[in-house]
């Protein structure tokens, strides 16, 4: 399993190589560069959300 | 619409993104510009301010919502030819143990891509629509890397409009934090706040040469003595009567690279920030940040705890001022607001970020307590004024907003 660190690091190299390698362009534009900052937004949403769903959020705030 | 009740000449169009953040230059550049922001609801507070602006939104017409919305849709079919691909490399590189819905990217990612693209394609109609009415002289924002911003940035380097990039705060991750979106600028200028800006966005690639220190225009306000309360007229305004006060600056979730344990660091904060209020026989001034957080849990937190207290978004430098010690969740840039007010400071650690420079105290909760006292005791060090440099060059005197209007006048000829 990755930590969530090694988790970042994927989708960044994803979003910077991939993402921007298809060559989505408008007006002179690469959309994957403007998509970066969500897609990661997107990702970090995601991890935290599962994070808190194990229950030990719930915990904490209840202490 | 502002301009038509203005019957000034039209001057060369500067495009802002509009964030309260950057309004302590708005006026200074408007004597050279017609300002125009990205964001509409910034026109009505430069209008409050008395200042001739633009929206982008006002260039807004059929012709540029049609042909937004071919190209996304092209784009958007683009995305279903590719979404196998991004899928299975999605899944590839994040080994099994990514959020589940990463598995299934095929589902979602055109549609993603489709809400995108559409966006991305008004603004630039709008810019080019902008373009063939009014001369653009430059673009200065405050950050360059969410998708508008960016958008608008990378517009202007395609068409040769120089663009500057005046960071809002600085970033304290570590060098060996990891790959962060925060590293990165596309704009051709950055106008950092000091030797450590200039130094974390040239260790992020940016070209040294084309990064000018002017020092922090958002805390210019803070060198304004007479505007700036004293100890005992904090503490009055704020009804404090207790020899010793703690300002604990609460922090909010940045998503873009979770890193530690999130939220239950930041509970873990705050229960020591409140156990060390106790010992201390402390009033506790919660500062939370202005960004986001939820001020109920600080709410319930010290009513559960019989902790008195105040918590508050807002009145920075009357938390700071009426405090013997300033404690941050995490290196929060409030710690050099705070060296500027002459109050000391400590941060709780987090993964992956830290200050450069041997100040602020530091530590994890553990040992909350001793940190928070030696940064108590250091307060009238020399070493602080050295922080503060290093983070604002303007300091000790401010006046970043007037070096920051001469530059993007000089770079925008």
């Amino acid at each position: 399993m990755k930590t969530k660190a090694q988790l970042n690091e994927a989708v960044y190299h994803t979003a910077s190589e991939w993402f921007v390698g298809l060559g989505l362009m408008i007006d002179d534009i690469e959309l994957g560069d403007v998509m970066k900052y969500d897609v990661l937004r997107v990702s970090g949403r995601l991890m935290e959300r599962e994070q808190q769903s194990d229950g030990r959020g719930e915990q904490s705030k209840t202490e | 619409m502002a301009e038509a009740n203005n019957p000034k000449p039209n001057k060369r169009v500067l495009l802002l993104p509009g964030h309260p953040v950057a309004q302590g230059y708005w006026r200074g550049l408007a004597e050279h510009y017609d300002l125009c922001f990205l964001y509409p609801q910034a026109l009505e507070y430069a209008a409050s301010l008395s200042l001739r602006a633009l929206a982008l939104n006002q260039f807004h017409n059929s012709d540029a919502q049609e042909s937004a919305l071919n190209t996304a849709a092209q784009i958007a079919a683009k995305a279903v030819q590719n979404a196998q691909v991004i899928s299975g490399r999605l899944t590839a590189s994040l080994d099994g143990s990514a959020p589940s819905e990463f598995n299934s990217a095929q589902d979602w990612w055109p549609g993603y891509v489709l809400q995108h693209a559409q966006a991305l394609a008004l603004q630039s109609a709008m810019l080019t629509q902008l373009a063939g009415a009014r001369e653009i002289a430059g673009c200065v924002v405050h950050e360059d890397v969410a998708p508008d911003t960016r958008g608008m940035v990378l517009w202007c380097k395609a068409h040769g409009i120089p663009t500057i990039h005046v960071p809002h705060a600085a970033c304290h991750l570590r060098p060996d934090g990891g790959p962060d979106i925060h590293r990165e600028s596309r704009s051709d200028w950055i106008l950092a706040s000091g030797v450590y800006e200039r130094d974390f966005y040239a260790a992020g690639g940016h070209p040294v040469d084309r990064i000018a220190i002017i020092g922090s225009p958002q805390m210019d306000g803070l060198y304004a003595d007479e505007a700036m309360p004293s100890k005992a007229e904090a503490r009055r305004v704020l009804d404090i009567d207790n020899d010793r006060v703690i300002c604990y600056a609460g922090t909010w979730t940045q998503t873009t690279a979770i890193r530690g344990r999130g939220v239950f660091e930041m509970d873990e904060g705050l229960h020591a920030i409140i156990t060390l209020a106790h010992e201390w026989e402390a009033v506790l001034i919660v500062k939370s940040h202005p960004n986001g957080g939820d001020d109920k849990v600080f709410e319930k937190a010290l009513r559960q705890t019989n902790t008195p207290g105040i918590i508050t978004k807002h009145y920075l430098s009357y938390a700071i001022r009426a405090s013997d010690v300033l404690i941050a969740q995490g290196p929060s840039n409030i710690c050099v607001e705070a060296a500027i007010l002459g109050t000391p400071s400590a941060y709780i650690q987090t993964e992956g970020f830290d200050y450069s420079h041997a100040l602020p105290f530091r530590s994890g909760v553990d040992r909350l307590g001793v940190t928070a006292l030696e940064a108590m005791d250091s307060r009238g060090d020399p070493a602080w004024q050295d922080f503060a440099r290093f983070y604002n060059a303007a300091h000790p005197d401010g006046g970043s907003v007037d070096k920051t209007v001469e530059k993007v006048v000089e770079l925008c000829r």
